[in-house]
């Protein structure tokens, strides 16, 4: 679309109409995101959708929400927002400044005039009644006089006119705030074994991980993992906390997380005693890790521990697995060989050292007997160091966005327009009300204003 | 097992009161819609009362599966229906809407949703998390009577001149107007907001396009263009109706689809 303009552009982007076809086109976008699975290797795409995954990367609908469109139709849709709304928001300012009681009767001309009324009151004691009615039902009040009239401009919850443009100031502080997120924010994952200490990047201090362990519910699922964590700057300590899930440390900007935890295996052991029954070469104590091949002194026996399950259990449909993460039927899988005589594998379990479930694959190794003995597992934990500058912003928008929706739904804003001039030995009331909102209630408060000052 | 047994009893009352709004939209007197709201209400009170046991038995808030959350959305869409029958006479609604109750109350009854009141993983541990699935699910109440009062619009509109007694065309969209301006701040509050909270506090990202938290964008949207097109164009009736109906299927959405057939961070179920 050519925009000839300045006064053009504009006018596009203070129309509502933009507003509205925008607020489609980036719906659409939304669900668009969600119906392609978003952010998968390559692979992915080219398995599920063949021949279309060219097209979806080459327009970036495996990474939307990033992508220079989405990210384009988001600046117009804000540029509308701003445009729309500073126009409305001064117009509204104009009418809002314009408290003048001189002003009532132009301004009830082009009100339906809703009370129009004559009472026998004395103008005297008639308008300072109303006022003070006015004033009881916490209406401001001005007034003027012209000749022998008097005019009375009453208005209540005046901000409530200004709900929708504060709701969109609300929500372009939160778009501010996510683009802030989006160029400064960072986060990394940090993999501390106990009593280990890393040094946070893009900071001054260091993380220690003084301690770590998992809280099981009786049934044997996890409850809670609980990192205590202390801070280090130049090996004094700043201080300290113990992280779990949904309570993250804040410090000087940065928050830690509990993000996970693992088996560290390089700080894990596991001792197998091996007899020989035949040859009587008994009781050989081997200390291994996982995956760490053991070969003893004439290279005829190699040995390794490949895989481990914490709570061995065989379900029903005989497949291995592990009941829960609590290490309450360890077992290790071992694989070995004997040069010459043939390959072994099976299972060892620390609770039943004497259960030999060992398969051997060549003849004259069967009476190799192995235990596993001992065990201690090191886990590791996974903590998320994140520092995000714009949060704080997105918050201010938060709030902001909520005062703004309580203002345009529940602070109706009302403006009542009264003059009262004399016919005769009589006075003549005549009544406007002026409230997007809630106007029989306004009606009302005229209606009992009025007669509780005598009209 | 107390919290079953009145899970029961509120549901038998929901369907009566249902059953007794059916009489009045047929029958027309007043009475049978009196019995009805007050079944309704005594429902309500022993629901409420169940929540109560459940939490203490569970030790948390009854939101954290399936079952619990769909238990309370029933209970918060008859609290809603109560609340606008205060100002709105609903009584010709009555019947459809509490409709929507008893599915959501079969569909909790279901044995494919485990009502265990199993601990809480992890990750679900906070009071930002009764915080954001009550506001969140008491909003889309709303939102669901303003479904039904909507969906009763487009029949309405046509027969213009046999209106139903204290249910004009004007009167349904004048609720459904009324009943979007309640679940719209609540919805903002509960889904986006504290929904951004928890997720900050939890895993260190308050938005991560993640299909429940887009989705409740998405439903957010329908609602900020049907107050648009109402408040700035001047929309009313069928078109107005139209995205009100819209919204809610979003709404629902949400709720159940995202957990059924995406995939995320998010499902709980």
């Amino acid at each position: 679309m050519m925009v000839y303009s300045m006064k053009h552009f504009i006018s596009l982007f203070s129309s509502v109409k933009l507003a509205i076809f925008l607020i489609i086109i980036i719906t659409s976008a939304f669900i668009l995101g969600t119906l392609i699975p978003q952010n998968r290797e390559a692979e992915f795409y080219r398995i599920k959708y063949g021949e279309w995954a060219g097209p979806i990367s080459a327009l970036q609908l495996n990474r939307l929400y990033g992508s220079w469109w989405f990210i384009g139709l988001l600046f117009l849709f804000a540029l509308n927002l701003i445009i729309c709304t500073q126009k409305r928001f001064f117009a509204k300012l104009r009418r809002f400044r314009d408290f003048d009681a001189s002003h009532v009767p132009g301004k009830l001309k082009g009100l339906q005039t809703t009370e129009n009324l004559e009472t026998a009151a004395d103008r005297d004691t008639f308008v300072p009644r109303l006022r003070r009615e006015l004033i009881a039902q916490r209406y401001r009040v001005r007034q003027a006089a012209e000749e022998e009239s008097a005019y009375l401009a009453a208005r209540k919850k005046s901000l409530g006119r200004f709900g929708a443009e504060v709701v969109h100031a609300g929500l372009l502080i939160i778009l501010a705030g996510g683009i802030i997120s989006g160029i400064f924010g960072f986060s990394t994952n940090l993999v501390l074994s106990e009593n280990e200490t890393v040094s946070v990047p893009h900071s001054e201090f260091d993380v220690r991980l003084d301690s770590f362990h998992t809280e099981f519910y009786p049934d044997g699922s996890p409850k809670d993992w609980k990192s205590a964590i202390s801070i280090y700057k130049e090996d004094k300590k700043q201080t300290q906390k113990t992280i779990e899930v949904n309570h993250p440390l804040s410090y000087q900007g940065f928050l830690f997380y509990q993000s996970g935890y693992g088996w560290d295996w390089e700080r894990s052991f596991f001792e197998l005693t091996l007899d020989n029954l035949s040859s009587k070469q008994n009781h050989l104590k081997i200390r291994l890790k996982m995956d760490e091949v053991y070969k003893n002194q004439n290279g005829e026996l190699s040995l390794s521990l490949t895989y481990f399950i914490p709570d061995f259990v065989i379900d029903e449909q005989n497949r291995v697995r592990s009941r829960s993460i609590r290490p309450r039927n360890p077992a290790v899988f071992i694989e070995g060989e004997i040069k010459n005589n043939g390959r072994f594998s099976g299972w060892l379990f620390a609770r039943f050292p004497d259960f030999q479930g060992l398969r051997f694959s060549g003849e004259g190794i069967r009476d190799l007997n192995i235990r596993l003995t001992d065990l201690s597992l090191s886990q590791y934990s996974v903590i998320q160091a994140a520092k995000d500058p714009g949060v704080n912003t997105v918050w201010i928008g938060c709030a902001v966005v909520m005062a703004g929706l309580f203002l345009s739904f529940y602070w109706p804003s009302r403006d009542l327009f009264i003059t009262v001039s004399p016919k005769g030995a009589r006075l003549v009331i005549r009544a406007g009300i002026s409230a997007s909102k809630g106007k029989e209630q306004a009606a009302r408060e005229l209606k009992k204003a009025l007669s509780k000052a005598g009209g | 097992m107390i919290e079953s047994a009145l899970f029961l009893i509120s549901f038998v009352l929901y369907i009566s009161a249902g059953l007794l709004y059916l009489v009045h939209l047929f029958g027309k007197k007043d009475q049978t819609a009196r019995v009805g709201y007050g079944t309704a209400a005594g429902g309500l009170i022993l629901h409420t009362v169940g929540l109560i046991f459940r939490t203490v038995e569970s030790g948390h808030a009854p939101l954290s599966n399936m079952y619990e959350s769909l238990s309370f959305f029933g209970w918060s869409a008859v609290l809603a229906f109560l609340v606008i029958s205060r100002k709105y006479d609903l009584r010709k609604a009555g019947f459809y809407f509490m409709l929507i109750v008893i599915a959501l109350m079969a569909l909790a009854s279901s044995p494919l949703m485990s009502r265990d009141a199993a601990p809480l993983i992890p990750a679900l541990q906070s009071y930002w998390l009764w915080l954001h699935v009550s506001v969140t699910i008491l909003g889309e109440a709303f939102f669901a009577l303003a479904f039904i009062t909507s969906l009763m619009y487009l029949p309405a509109e046509k027969k213009q001149t046999k209106t139903a007694a204290g249910m004009t065309p004007e009167k349904l969209d004048a609720v459904s107007y009324k009943c979007v301006a309640i679940g719209f701040p609540l919805f903002t509050l509960g889904g986006l907001i504290f929904g951004m909270i928890w997720a900050y506090r939890a895993w260190g990202r308050y938005w991560s396009w993640d299909p429940k938290e887009t989705w409740s964008l998405i439903t957010w949207f329908v609602f900020a263009l049907y107050l648009h097109t109402r408040l700035v164009w001047g929309w009313r009736g069928k078109r107005s109706a139209w995205i009100a109906i819209l919204g809610f299927l979003s709404a629902l959405f949400t709720y159940f689809g995202v957990n059924y057939l995406l995939s995320g961070l998010h499902s709980y179920t």
